[in-house]
């Protein structure tokens, strides 16, 4: 079994444990409400917006950090 | 020979039942006992300090699984509980010359197994011969009353008590020491982490929250804020939506409404009477002082428990939110009637209909909390105070009129929108006289509008808000939410609630899951989740009320809970290797989180820990390297609250920052606060506050 790439817990799938997992499934399902209520949101200035705002999870935050870092590199 | 459960209690018992109100204390040693005269009857009346006696187990070995268990002298488990022998060894030999028994103590489940217990472990007495006062209040009529109508002992209650304890000895030591040598076996270290048989369900409830706020992503939405003008007037008007779910939405309606006039349709006036609020019972006692003065429930239990051996209300752990028609209200009135601050209030009330209102909730030994009418005899402590009032309050408030409110709201019209205008005003104050402080209701005049007139929308904004996540548990929502779930029971409920927190699975005021917390929790979820399932501690309440109904057997419910609970240890054994190594990878995981504070400044290769010194017992900042004698590098750390390590660094000296809470209080500092030439200036503050108060927190920016 794979360590999660974010806190070192054992990975369920795809390097994730099972926090950053649910967290990143969530991450994309609220994307459509997002974009529902915001006019001309794209990917990228949903997660910047997300990760910025005071009251979102631990994990939301952490999966975000990564998924930009991915990006980055 | 007269029983009774604490010191208080035996003086109070004592001079009620003495002829002349005025027993003699004797004293042997440490401890002593009243002698008083009733009648033909010499008294004489001891007392116990709680539970006299513990349960112990039958097999040697600090191991698992161990299911037989022992009655002894409290003095044996508990190696702090010295204060118990000579208690037990006055009662035993004052039992030897003695006619009969009276066990005088609370009258709920401890009370009667305490009661029980000392008579057959200490007096060596028969308890189908003794006799049992029933009391609510400690006053000198209730316990004249008690005593002339004393019957036989309940048995299916201390059946109920015995079978409680039985089952929680039997799940808080196996399962602590499941996981603890779990631990020792996957890492050699010897570091006790307890469950029990509620507090696994309570951790479990902490984690399912922490999960939901960990996962939370807030979605957007827009209010839409109106200023209208009328005559001369500014109007703070409504929109109809309270949130309006696209920008898009937000936008038109702010288009169309900018620079309209709007009609005032209709104004509707309701008026509503609200009666008061129920008397207290031990769970709304706690969670209302909590709101009102953020006491601990645990804390309130012990404020209501002392007021209630001063004999100032009644006995706290009840269920009932109604007080029994036999209650002596007048009285009750008539003696609150002499302290100060209710005089004019109670004259109010007793010129009118003296019947309070009452509650749904009822418990089969005890009414509602309610003042006895007794005055204290010295000036209590504030926050006795504080409780004191709040019970006495609500108790006259129970005998207010209904408080009169009108609700109005003014519906506008522009286009196809609807806007209100609201207005709350007070029309009778009602038992809101009594209960003020508590209980505010903001009244707001109605602008002075009327159908048909015309007011221009002057301001017309959408404001872009976030939706909240759920809230973490407070003690108070923690606390309902047990008894909601018929976790526990209202005795024991605070305390497990304090004991997550002290174990170090939560942090902060607000039960925050700690990263030890994590790791027991997913351990146990992952291999023994019947650990955490609350449904099977639903059960055993469930059977243990049936043991309390004479329904059910003491034997048959604790054979079932063995057989269970040694299912659940055998499943554990055979996966006690991987269950170990979960649990100490999360312990690491934890004392990096709370101790470690990164690479040591001085040596390079060394790491900054929080360690305790063995001679004094202070807490300090000290390198890895220290033992090997190859660095030196320590700092002083504040001595009281808790520490927790941050991510940030100092911007005046660069090192790293910790968050220091006390209480209620939080402040954050760098390690180097004594040093660091940012905060020369705080500790020169500091130190002026401490000449002052004579002592206070250590150094750093309180926020």
């Amino acid at each position: 079994m794979k360590e999660c790439r974010i806190c070192g817990r054992d990975g369920t799938e795809e390097d994730l444990c099972e926090y950053h997992s649910a967290a990143y499934t969530s991450l994309k399902s609220v994307f459509e409400k997002w974009a529902a209520a915001v006019e001309e949101l794209t990917w990228e200035k949903y997660i910047d917006s997300v990760r910025e705002l005071e009251n979102t999870g631990q994990w939301i935050r952490e999966i975000i950090d990564d998924i930009r870092s991915q990006d980055d590199s | 020979m007269v029983l009774t459960e604490k010191p208080t209690a035996a003086k109070k018992i004592a001079t009620a039942l003495d002829e002349k109100r005025s027993p003699k204390e004797v004293k042997r040693g440490k401890t002593s006992y009243y002698e008083c005269k009733r009648g033909s009857d010499e008294l004489i009346v001891t007392y116990a300090l709680g539970h006299l006696f513990e349960l112990q187990q039958v097999e040697k070995g600090w191991t698992y699984p161990r299911m037989e268990s022992k009655w002894v002298p409290k003095y044996e488990v508990d190696k702090k509980a010295t204060n118990t022998r000579p208690i037990i060894n006055l009662i035993q030999k004052l039992s030897r010359d003695v006619d009969g028994f009276i066990v005088a103590t609370d009258y709920d489940v401890e009370g009667s197994l305490i009661g029980y217990l000392v008579l057959k472990y200490a007096c060596r007495a028969d308890p189908m011969r003794a006799h049992r006062m029933l009391f609510s209040a400690l006053t000198e009529t209730d316990l004249e009353k008690a005593y002339d109508t004393r019957g036989a002992l309940d048995f299916p209650v201390i059946e109920a008590g015995h079978v409680r304890h039985e089952v929680d000895w039997l799940y808080g030591i196996n399962l602590t020491r499941a996981l603890t040598l779990s631990i020792k076996r996957a890492a050699g270290w010897f570091k006790v982490v307890s469950t029990g048989r509620v507090q696994g369900p309570t951790l479990s409830f902490i984690a399912q929250r922490e999960r939901e706020i960990n996962l939370f992503i807030p979605t957007p939405f827009w209010t839409i804020h109106v200023i209208g003008a009328h005559n001369d007037d500014e109007i703070e008007l409504e929109y109809s939506r309270r949130q309006i779910s696209s920008e898009r939405d937000a936008n038109r309606i702010v288009s169309e409404l900018s620079g309209q006039n709007a009609i005032v349709s209709s104004i509707e006036k309701r008026t509503v009477t609200q009666q008061p609020h129920p008397p207290f019972n031990l769970s709304s006692l706690q969670a209302e002082a909590y709101r009102q003065f953020g006491f601990k429930p645990s804390r309130t239990l012990a404020i209501a428990q002392g007021l209630y051996l001063d004999a100032l209300i009644s006995y706290p752990r009840t269920d009932s939110e109604m007080l029994p028609p036999t209650l002596d209200i007048k009285n009750i009135l008539t003696g609150l009637g002499g302290i100060k601050d209710y005089t004019s209030m109670v004259a109010t009330i007793l010129r009118g209909n003296l019947v309070p209102i009452q509650g749904k909730k009822t418990d089969p030994a005890h009414p509602a909390i309610h003042p006895t009418g007794e005055r204290p005899i010295k000036q209590l402590p504030p926050s006795d105070k504080k409780v004191f009032d709040l019970i006495v309050r609500r108790f006259l408030s129970l005998f207010g009129e209904p408080i009169i409110k009108n609700h109005l709201r003014a519906d506008i019209k522009s286009g196809n929108h609807c806007l209100y205008a609201r207005g709350l005003q007070i029309v009778r104050k009602g038992w809101l006289e009594f209960y003020e402080p508590y209980f505010k209701p903001e009244e707001r005049a109605l602008p002075t509008i009327k159908v048909g007139d015309t007011i221009h929308l002057v301001s017309v904004d959408s404001e872009n808000k976030y939706t909240e996540g759920p809230a973490r548990f407070n003690p108070s929502s923690l606390l309902k939410l047990l008894e909601r779930k018929n976790l526990g029971t209202k005795a024991t409920r605070s305390s497990i609630v304090d004991s997550v927190k002290s174990r170090g699975y939560t942090q902060g005021e607000r039960f925050e899951l700690s990263t030890l917390g994590y790791a027991v929790f997913e351990t146990l979820n992952r291999y023994v989740p019947e650990m955490l399932s609350p449904e099977m501690t639903i059960r055993l309440e469930v059977e243990m009320e049936r043991v309390q109904s004479g329904l059910k057997s003491r034997e048959s419910v604790v054979t079932e809970a063995k057989s269970e609970l040694l299912r659940n240890l055998e499943e554990f054994k055979n996966k006690e290797d991987k269950i170990g190594e979960t649990l100490v990878k999360g312990l690491q995981s934890y004392w990096r989180d709370t101790e470690e504070l990164g690479p040591c400044p001085k040596c390079d290769d060394g790491i900054l820990k929080i360690v305790r010194s063995p001679k004094t017992g202070k807490r300090f900042v000290g390198c890895s390297n220290y033992r090997e004698g190859t660095c030196d590098q320590t700092f002083p750390l504040p001595q009281k609250g808790t520490i927790a390590p941050l991510d940030d660094v100092c911007p005046h000296c660069s090192h790293r920052m910790i968050k220091v809470i006390s209480g209620r209080r939080t402040w954050t500092t760098c390690i180097n606060w004594s040093k660091c030439p940012g905060r020369q200036e705080d500790l020169k503050a500091l130190d002026e506050r401490r000449a002052k108060r004579n002592g206070g927190a250590v150094g750093g920016q309180e926020s």
